[in-house]
């Protein structure tokens, strides 16, 4: 393929860094370069088009659906051509958003509200099963997490019914939040006393 | 009747990056994502200049002035949303100027007679007729202010599908203007949060279900 | 709401409001003077109901005269705030473990760290933060409530000249549970690259307040969450052994921690409360088994025939789409939706009156009912 000509990764296997300039000095940016070649292979269909983005003067457009310019990076390598249908696609029946109240033996109980329906709660229970092996750890009392049913649709175009669990990952605290935190806990303190 | 085949969510924010630092074990390591999908990330590159990388999810293209993330599986709305306010939670002294929440649609219609009418529809044909032969809908934006006290717009597109036949293409843009008014003390990275804030980032996908709701009532 | 007319002047009303998951008590002692104690929402994002309630019946910004937070917990103190705001002239009261250094960096290490973020639900801490703001940008000071520690008293003559001495007592935390309350809050503080999260609620609640409400000659005992804890100083043993707390025995008893089990302590019925009081429980919905159970109605009703809940228990199976009831079946899942239930259990009570009156609100009924 031959966006591994161009990553880092394999860039180091040209050798020196003197000959990966001299490799990439004959053509335009390598970043022009490079997203020219993520749109061509339409590996996406939903990039936002730059060049209907520059004509209207705004960076934020919608993503068109202009063929790729020809006579360029995709003349010289045959991508492969992609349709929708290779792409997998889930269509939600019904979401909910909901949150872990206690842990069972087997897994947990949990609140779950509609998506779009704040005011339904409902309660349920999840085995262990359902969870992903990377969202086992942020099951905990308080935790939230999205939950789907609907079809998902493979690359292949396989349709099938599924049940998807995704726990929410928020960012880790970090030291000057928490620094600030405590400064506004002394102030208060000062203030309170 | 239109019958929906595909639709993909995308965010979009320029502003300054490093390309270099958008790497799946980054996103891991702060626990944007899970291990095991940053082990089994599709990375195209990771470079200075750009960073290009795929999951079961999430697309992920990252250039020096653009950040864009964007999904197909409509059950990954929310966790996208909490990608894009992770990342900036983390990186929140990035400068960042403009965002963009935008989605994008595919329909299969009828037939073409109702193809056609749509797009008589929206760009009557009798206007342009006497000075064009044959003329016909390619591209058609819609620009609307903004009412929720962000500053940017609005704008919907619709052209004829590229994928479908006879089909037509929707995309909603919700534009935001991140970089401070004279004046006003909110920071871009405190804007941004907002803007996927629960609140805002609700209305956002209600005002898209409205838009296409009410285009394929007129179709 | 009821709300056909207000309370008389010299008519004690005792309102508590509860959704299922929340609570909240609006008391009038005479002349137009009111006390509000916790606070929760109709619906997600709906007022607070003491505010709704006590601006519905025309109460002035200056008629609220105490606001207290019996502890921290999401159904306790939902809205809080904007009452706070909503009547600036009122004295604030909470547990005093909060004004230690541990409470407030936990307030605001939670406000802090949610901040901005997309959250999905919010915690009571941020709450208490808008709260502490609003006190030290006002230079004022909560009323620390502590053991045996008169938070307000207040005096007025009724209609024969005569003084209706009026007085709240915070009965808990005591010393050790203070303690207990900092040592737990240290272990929830969060450590430098640990992923954030939602702070959990605590259980035992080791700081909650329980409050004596003297209104004349009769008392409420507002029990808050109080559990028993099976420790001498902490819990109901505490509050039922101290030797310092004020005399009488309360005709009025807002049943403890949604009428759990675990809330319940024999002899503060035996000791602290009339035989045949009026009593409260405010259910709480949101548990895969939810509270009061079965059993516990039945105690609590054994114990005080004129026994009310604020909400119901009623659930529902939902109507999903086909496909999505078969894949829930298929998985052997059941969802049970939480009707949404907010009631109001208002009594009150002329001054020279023999009992209490009852009025039911909304969904509040007869406590044996809450299941039906």
């Amino acid at each position: 393929m031959p966006v591994n000509l161009l990553s880092a990764a394999d860039s180091a296997e040209l050798g020196s860094l003197e000959s990966k300039e001299t490799l990439f000095s004959e053509r335009e940016s390598l970043a022009q370069e490079l997203r020219h070649i993520a749109r061509s292979s339409r590996f996406h269909p939903s990039i936002p088009n730059e060049q209907t983005a520059a004509t209207n003067g705004s960076s934020e457009e919608p993503g068109s659906q202009t063929p790729p310019d020809r006579g360029s990076v995709a003349d010289v390598v045959d991508f492969p051509k992609r349709t929708l249908e290779m792409e997998n696609s889930f269509r939600a029946l019904q979401s909910w958003v909901g949150v872990v109240t206690s842990m069972t033996d087997s897994g947990f109980m949990a609140t779950v509200t509609e998506l779009g329906c704040a005011s339904e709660e409902a309660v349920t229970d999840f085995d262990f099963e359902e969870v992903s092996t990377d969202d086992m750890e942020l099951i905990r009392p308080g935790a939230f997490f999205y939950w789907s049913i609907g079809y998902e649709r493979s690359s292949a175009g396989v349709r099938s019914r599924k049940s998807q669990l995704r726990f929410q990952r928020r960012p880790v605290w970090m030291r000057e939040r928490l620094e600030a935190a405590e400064s506004k806990a002394e102030l208060w303190k000062s203030q309170l006393e | 009747m239109l019958d929906l085949k595909e639709k993909s969510l995308t965010v979009v924010i320029r502003g300054s990056f490093n390309p270099s630092i958008f790497h799946p074990q980054w996103f891991a390591s702060m626990d944007i994502i899970g291990k095991k999908e940053a082990e089994t990330a599709q990375i195209e590159v990771v470079h200075r200049d750009i960073a290009l990388f795929q999951m079961e999810w999430l697309r992920l293209e990252v250039t020096q002035d653009r950040f864009v993330a964007s999904t197909t599986l409509d059950n990954y709305y929310l966790p996208l949303r909490d990608l894009v306010s992770s990342t900036f939670y983390h990186l929140r002294f990035t400068p960042l100027t403009v965002m963009g929440i935008n989605t994008q649609c595919h329909f299969m219609m009828d037939n073409e007679d109702a193809w056609h009418g749509f797009g008589n529809r929206i760009a009557p044909k009798d206007l342009w007729e006497p000075i064009l032969s044959s003329p016909g809908t390619q591209n058609l934006t819609i620009q609307g202010e903004r009412d929720d006290g962000f500053s940017g717009h609005i704008q919907v597109t619709v052209q004829p599908s590229n994928r479908y036949c006879p089909g037509l293409f929707f995309s909603t843009n919700d534009h935001f203007i991140l970089v401070p008014e004279e004046g006003k003390e909110i920071e871009a990275p405190d804007t941004l949060q907002e803007v996927v804030g629960d609140e805002n980032f609700g209305r956002a996908m209600a005002r898209y279900t409205a838009i296409l709701e009410h285009l394929e009532e007129n179709t | 709401m009821i709300a056909d007319r207000g309370p008389y002047s010299d008519e004690l009303e005792i309102s508590v409001f509860g959704s299922g998951y929340g609570e909240s008590i609006a008391i009038h002692y005479g002349q137009s003077r009111w006390l509000v104690v916790d606070s929760c929402r109709r619906g997600r994002t709906g007022q607070p109901a003491a505010t709704t309630y006590l601006q519905s019946l025309g109460v002035p910004e200056d008629g609220v005269r105490l606001i207290a937070a019996t502890h921290w917990h999401d159904d306790h103190i939902a809205g809080l705030s904007d009452v706070v705001h909503a009547y600036p002239q009122a004295r604030f009261a909470c547990s005093a473990a909060l004004q230690e250094q541990e409470f407030l960096t936990l307030i605001a290490v939670f406000e802090e760290g949610s901040r901005g973020l997309a959250s999905g639900m919010t915690s009571g801490v941020r709450e208490l933060y808008s709260i502490l703001d609003t006190l030290t940008e006002r230079g004022d000071r909560p009323r620390w409530a502590i053991e045996n520690r008169c938070l307000f008293h207040d005096t007025y003559a009724d209609s024969d000249g005569a003084p209706v001495n009026v007085s709240v007592h915070s009965l808990s935390p005591g010393d050790e549970a203070v303690q207990r309350a900092l040592l737990h809050v240290g272990q929830l503080l969060p450590r430098d690259n640990e992923p954030t999260r939602r702070v959990p609620d605590s259980q035992p609640n080791h700081s909650s307040v329980v409050l004596w409400v003297a209104l004349g000659d009769d008392v409420a005992l507002l029990g808050a969450d109080m559990e028993t804890t099976g420790e001498a100083n902490t819990g109901w043993e505490q509050v039922h052994q101290s030797d310092a707390r004020p005399l009488g025995v309360a005709s009025v008893f807002k049943v403890p921690h949604h009428g759990s089990e675990n809330g319940f302590h024999q002899g503060i019925w035996d000791d602290l409360i009339v035989t045949g009081p009026v009593a409260i429980v405010t259910p709480h919905n949101r548990l895969a088994s939810p509270l009061p159970t079965p059993e516990e109605v039945t105690r609590i009703t054994n114990l005080a025939p004129r026994s009310y809940a604020t909400a119901t228990h009623r659930r529902r199976t939902p109507s999903y789409e086909r496909t999505v009831q078969k894949t829930l079946r298929e998985m052997g899942k059941r969802l049970e939706i939480i009707h949404p239930s907010f009631g109001q259990v208002r009594l009150r009570r002329q001054l020279n009156a023999p009992d209490w009156s009852v009025e039911l609100g909304m969904d509040a009924v007869p406590l044996a009912d809450i299941a039906s």
